[in-house]
């Protein structure tokens, strides 16, 4: 229990000794409680002008990482109370912040890092002081990732960085990125890459928004003209970078294929077809119902995983099924919801329909890209056919 | 000791199974519609024994294992009746306490009366109050009349026949060969049969059960026989994927293995996935239905699970005859038996869109919608 704290606050009470049911109604008290009402189910990401209060709340309360061992300021929680405080952040509508650096970058520097990066970045980390994006997608290097070509050469004790990255994630709303780039031009593509952490402030960094189609500037370009990394910023050995980068699949792909997305989903369309007088119709309640055994079915199957997950066993190349099958499904349940809405279902922004205001657009804006993020449903099914089914390659 | 029995159990259905794969092609189509012999078998072995408990002289290992033996046999597309006789008549006659069931459940198990479950109407409703059957008491005897259809097996000795009556709805016990009772086979796409039982002034020898017990009952029943039968269609989905992978691995056009191409590799792909989801839905079901007390969840997992198999087995085993081309439409070939199998099953106990309905029936409209605001009037 009093297990020594390096970084960060103490935890209030040891996790381990709850019971699950316990702990849900510690979290689901504290969420309830506490998160601003006006933040509540947002449907684009929210700046940290606007989240960055109840973040920082969450950090001196030692909640910002429940990911990580007590030891390094986490809640230390094991695999089953983590996804049941993914949960109920998901079900009290808790938009995330940018939170890579504790979702990725502090568990692999705890793997892979030394002593002096865990202690120079995790407790900034935890005070909410630094937050990260993640550097990965270039113009000409998406599904075939390990192709990247932004290049860091070395001079002296520094690496010299050139190249793009596309696709970040609110990279303007941050201050530090994560890189994967080509320290070797030469051998097998994947062997060549590595992994570097890099402060968006440095000399030669330029960020550029995206406006994406729901009109939303989340994604970025970041450009690197000769930025200067120095090398205990590299993280794990030279080239070591792809292995560092496979490490962290494991919680995204199954939270990919969290049923919340859909559930969501199912809640708009079920008060908007009330709202529309469709509540008996024969048509729309089979489509209906179609639609709410799918959701059924997906929590069953992400059952399955989510103790796997829980039980600490790895996750299989199976996993990639969640993802498909969650996401494909959520854009289901969004295109009905334009379909029932009529023509209500093309108006932007907050709609109001039967005394109540919904944004009809929200779920199908968030579904379009969730078949392509995070390995676009293609790959995930290239996966399945290779590693599950044992399809041949030729 | 249950464990013992169970791999006991395991060991002797894929025994069953292994010894004669060809049994279906002598048997569909030809009266009494399943291996006679195979039937025996099954019931020394315990397989009709599995959900009836101990004190009934059965076995009482409860619905996984029946769930097991059921996607065993879907696995080899087998036609003999186990689900409706082993598990829908025996839970049925097991539930309703009554001491004449006793006796019958007893020579079901032996093997020696084959027995059926008569509840739809006409038209194959799948709702209770529907039924076609009018029970009525004159002379302090009970007289049945009216039609019921898709009683399976078509070649029951006798049939538990659901009937609506003074008390609401009743079970009655009506042998095939009674005074009164026509039984006609209707036959199935895979070759096994359902009856159409046409009843007038069929006299009944007493009521099972009525009223509130009957209904709760034959739910229960019910429920079970449709959380084995999406287990069944499991294993039907099973063998036809297992067909048609290796198919994909080895059939090559133009120089390569035909599993290489992308386009059919994402449809086995699709497959496999409605096939662990149908997994995943059938043991959601069984461990619901086994943790106890009758609750509206149970009838809404076990109509969800038989709506999801019976959609996902009819998609997987036509795609599978696609992914062959010719060859799987080719009887020979035994593909068909799978397709065959899934259309017969898939529609047994009513299909797809009804059990969703059954689903929807219990899990109503949540209006209340987080995202939502109020706005003013």
């Amino acid at each position: 229990m009093s297990e020594p704290v390096t970084f960060g606050v103490a935890q209030e009470q040891d996790w381990s000794s709850l019971s699950e049911d316990e702990f849900r109604s510690v979290v689901r008290t504290e969420f309830e409680a506490h998160y601003p009402e006006a933040l509540r189910y947002s449907p684009r990401r929210l700046l940290w002008s606007e989240n960055g209060d109840w973040f920082r709340r969450m950090a001196r309360k030692g909640w910002i990482a429940p990911n990580w061992p007590a030891r390094f300021g986490g809640m230390g929680l094991d695999p089953a109370k983590l996804l049941i405080f993914l949960e109920e952040q998901e079900r009290w509508g808790i938009g995330r912040f940018q939170d890579h650096g504790v979702l990725m970058v502090g568990p692999v520097l705890m793997r892979f890092g030394t002593d002096d990066q865990r202690s120079r970045y995790l407790p900034p980390i935890l005070r909410c002081e630094q937050r990260w994006c993640q550097g990965y997608s270039e113009p000409d290097s998406g599904s075939d990732l390990a192709s990247l070509r932004t290049e860091a050469v070395r001079d002296g004790d520094e690496f010299v960085i050139n190249g793009q990255k596309i696709w970040t994630t609110m990279a303007y709303d941050v201050d530090h990125i994560f890189v994967l780039v080509r320290t070797d031009p030469k051998g097998k593509k994947q062997e060549g890459i590595s992994f570097f952490l890099v402060d968006l402030a440095s000399p030669g960094i330029e960020v550029r928004k995206i406006r994406d189609i729901a009109g939303h500037d989340e994604l970025c370009e970041v450009f690197f003209d000769n930025v200067r990394v120095h090398e205990r910023d590299l993280v794990g050995d030279i080239n070591q970078g792809w292995t560092i980068a496979k490490s962290l699949l494991g919680f995204e792909r199954i939270s990919l294929g969290s049923p919340k997305l859909p559930e969501y989903g199912l809640q708009v369309l079920a008060s908007l077809a009330d709202a529309c007088g469709l509540g008996d119709d024969p048509v729309f309640r089979d489509k209906f119902s179609s639609l709410q055994l799918d959701v059924a079915h997906l929590g069953a199957i992400y059952g399955r995983f989510a103790s796997q997950a829980a039980r600490g066993e790895p996750l299989g190349p199976d996993v990639s099924l969640l993802k498909i099958f969650a996401t494909e499904l959520f854009q289901r349940i969004a295109d009905l919801i334009i379909e029932v809405a009529g023509p209500a279902g093309g108006l932007a922004g907050e709609v109001a329909m039967g005394g109540r205001a919904r944004n009809l657009l929200g779920p199908y804006f968030k579904a379009r890209p969730a078949t392509i993020y995070g390995g676009s449903n293609e790959i995930q099914r290239n996966i399945i056919a290779r590693q599950v089914l044992n399809l041949p390659t030729r | 000791m249950s464990d013992d029995i169970l791999d006991m159990l395991k060991r002797s259905v894929e025994g069953y199974v292994a010894k004669d794969p060809e049994r279906v092609r002598r048997h569909r189509g030809v009266f009494p519609y399943h291996s006679v012999d195979a039937w025996d078998e099954m019931a020394g072995q315990g397989w009709l024994s599995i959900l009836v408990p101990e004190a009934l002289g059965g076995l009482g290992l409860g619905l996984a294992p029946a769930a097991e033996v059921a996607r065993v046999m879907g696995q080899a597309a087998q036609i003999e009746p186990f689900t409706a006789v082993g598990v829908f008549a025996a839970a049925l006659l097991a539930g309703t306490g009554h001491p004449t069931a006793a006796d019958d459940l007893a020579m079901l198990m032996a093997g020696t009366q084959l027995v059926g479950v008569a509840w739809q109407n006409e038209r194959g409703s799948i709702e209770l109050s529907a039924c076609g059957v009018r029970a009525s008491t004159t002379e302090g005897k009970i007289l049945l009349n009216g039609v019921t259809r898709f009683a399976a097996p078509a070649a029951a000795d006798a049939f538990v026949v659901l009937a609506r009556c003074d008390a609401g709805l009743g079970l009655y016990w009506v042998p095939s060969d009674a005074p009164g009772v026509t039984v006609v086979s209707e036959l199935a796409a895979d070759g096994s049969a359902l009856a159409r039982i046409e009843l007038r002034d069929a006299e009944c020898r007493g009521e099972l059960s009525g009223g509130a017990q009957a209904e709760q009952v034959l739910t229960r029943a019910l429920d079970m026989s449709l959380v084995v039968a999406a287990s069944e269609l499991l294993g039907v989905m099973d063998g036809a994927l297992a067909m048609t992978l290796e198919f994909l691995r080895t059939r090559r056009q133009f120089g390569v293995a035909i599993g290489s191409f992308q386009v059919l590799q994402h449809r086995a792909v699709d497959l496999w996935m409605q096939r662990e989801i149908t997994e995943a839905a059938v043991n959601a079901a069984v461990s619901l239905l086994e943790s106890g007390a009758d609750t509206p969840e149970q009838g809404a997992a076990a109509s969800g699970a038989k709506a999801r198999a019976a959609q996902a087995a009819l998609y997987v085993c036509g795609q599978s005859v696609q992914l062959h081309g010719a060859i799987g439409f080719a009887d020979e070939y035994g593909l068909g038996l799978y397709l065959n199998r899934s259309l017969s099953l898939g529609a047994w106990l009513g299909g797809a869109a009804q059990h969703r309905a059954r689903f929807a029936s219990y899990t109503p409209l949540d209006v209340r919608d987080a995202t939502a605001s109020a706005v003013a009037a």
